[in-house]
């Protein structure tokens, strides 16, 4: 049976390069858009218990804002983008250029969402991109789906897929860098148990 | 007072007036026990419907079957009597639509499995808040018997 213990240094070298060359992709894709740079780091690929990820998103009860897209094709699962809910509102800001001051707060709500979902579509497709690029995989993506709520519940979802065998999720952390101020979002990438098996034989053969 | 807090896939027992809680359920369940009696409360924090029959190395407070059934037996380890005890139960909550059946479902089961257990153990499900898709905490109050659930999108807290 699959084990996350079979993934090595080496595979999540990998992983950290998948990222980065899809952060790479993200990063001029956002820039286009607000027209002023925004450069994206990697600062970690890493495995950890289910218990540390919510200590890293600040808690189980702190508000995030968890952008989920399906993916489907030759690897099968999701990805989850995690951020504080602060953040996500702020470069959500950034994508709205102001446009969205002075509308009523629901309006303005809603513009808010859709910029934020549009952001996810920009960076997971990057993300889904590199990965393709590099393995040669077609993968296709799903809407993105928006929800707030505490990360712990949000967080749910990914302990859920690998529950039965691990206590281990694979978290990415992702930093957006404005000229002002930094933003942190986090990549998990969650391909079903028989993905995984695919994407580390995959890993092997480079 | 003391509280104590329950991590995902944990148990824990406290007794009267100490509290016991848990954080940012979302599909997972917090499921309490208590001896209204002796004033002995016990939650345990269930992540998955059933534990895989072939494993022993698992850990039994991540599946509902082996979690709660576990949890009666620390109950009555501490001194509590089957037939008093009561349960109540919050979370199993749908938190994305877009996913595939499976997985979306898995609140739902988490709860049926539970329900499952405890009526396997003739105990009575005094209360609880479930499904939907808002993320809730609970604590429980071992000298009032009251669960508290709050929840932050939308903002709510319910006593049951």
């Amino acid at each position: 049976m699959f084990d996350f213990k079979d993934i090595g240094t080496n595979h999540l070298d990998f992983l950290k390069e998948l990222e980065n060359i899809g952060a790479g992709h993200a990063a001029s894709a956002l820039s286009s858009m607000l027209s002023h740079p925004i450069t994206l780091k990697v600062p970690l690929a890493q495995l950890c218990k289910y218990s540390e990820v919510c200590e890293i998103l600040h808690g189980p009860e702190n508000v995030v804002a968890g952008l989920l897209v399906g993916i489907s094709g030759d690897i099968g699962g999701f990805i989850l983008l995690v951020m504080d809910e602060a953040d996500a509102r702020k470069l959500s800001g950034l994508m709205l250029g102001g446009m969205e001051e002075g509308l009523p707060e629901a309006e303005k709500n809603e513009m808010q969402i859709s910029a934020m979902k549009e952001m996810a579509n920009i960076l997971i497709g990057s993300y889904v991109t590199a990965i393709s690029s590099l393995t040669g995989f077609k993968i296709e993506v799903s809407v993105p789906e928006l929800v707030f709520d505490m990360a712990g519940a949000v967080m749910n979802l990914v302990a859920v897929v690998y529950g039965e065998i691990s206590d281990l999720i694979l978290s990415m952390e992702t930093e957006f860098v404005d000229n002002e101020e930094s933003l942190y979002g986090h990549f998990f990438l969650v391909p079903d148990i028989e993905s995984y098996k695919t994407l580390i034989d995959r890993m092997e053969a480079f | 007072m003391e509280i104590l807090t329950i991590g995902i896939a944990e148990s824990k027992i406290a007794r009267s007036p100490d509290k016991l809680a848990t954080y940012g359920l979302g599909s997972c369940i917090g499921l309490v026990l208590y001896d209204p009696v002796i004033k002995i409360g016990g939650m345990v924090h269930i992540m998955l419907p059933a534990a895989p029959k072939d494993s022993r190395d698992i850990n039994k407070f991540k599946f509902a079957d082996t979690g709660v059934t576990e949890l009666i037996r620390m109950m009555l380890r501490e001194g509590a009597i089957k037939d008093r005890l009561v349960a109540k139960a919050a979370g199993g909550a749908n938190m994305f639509s877009s996913l595939n059946s499976n997985i979306l479902n898995i609140g739902q089961r988490n709860k049926e499995m539970c329900e499952k257990i405890l009526r396997e153990n003739n105990i009575v499900l005094a209360g609880e808040d479930t499904g939907g898709s808002s993320g809730r905490s609970i604590e429980f109050c071992c000298e009032s018997s009251i669960l508290q659930v709050r929840s932050v999108s939308p903002k709510s807290i319910k006593y049951i």
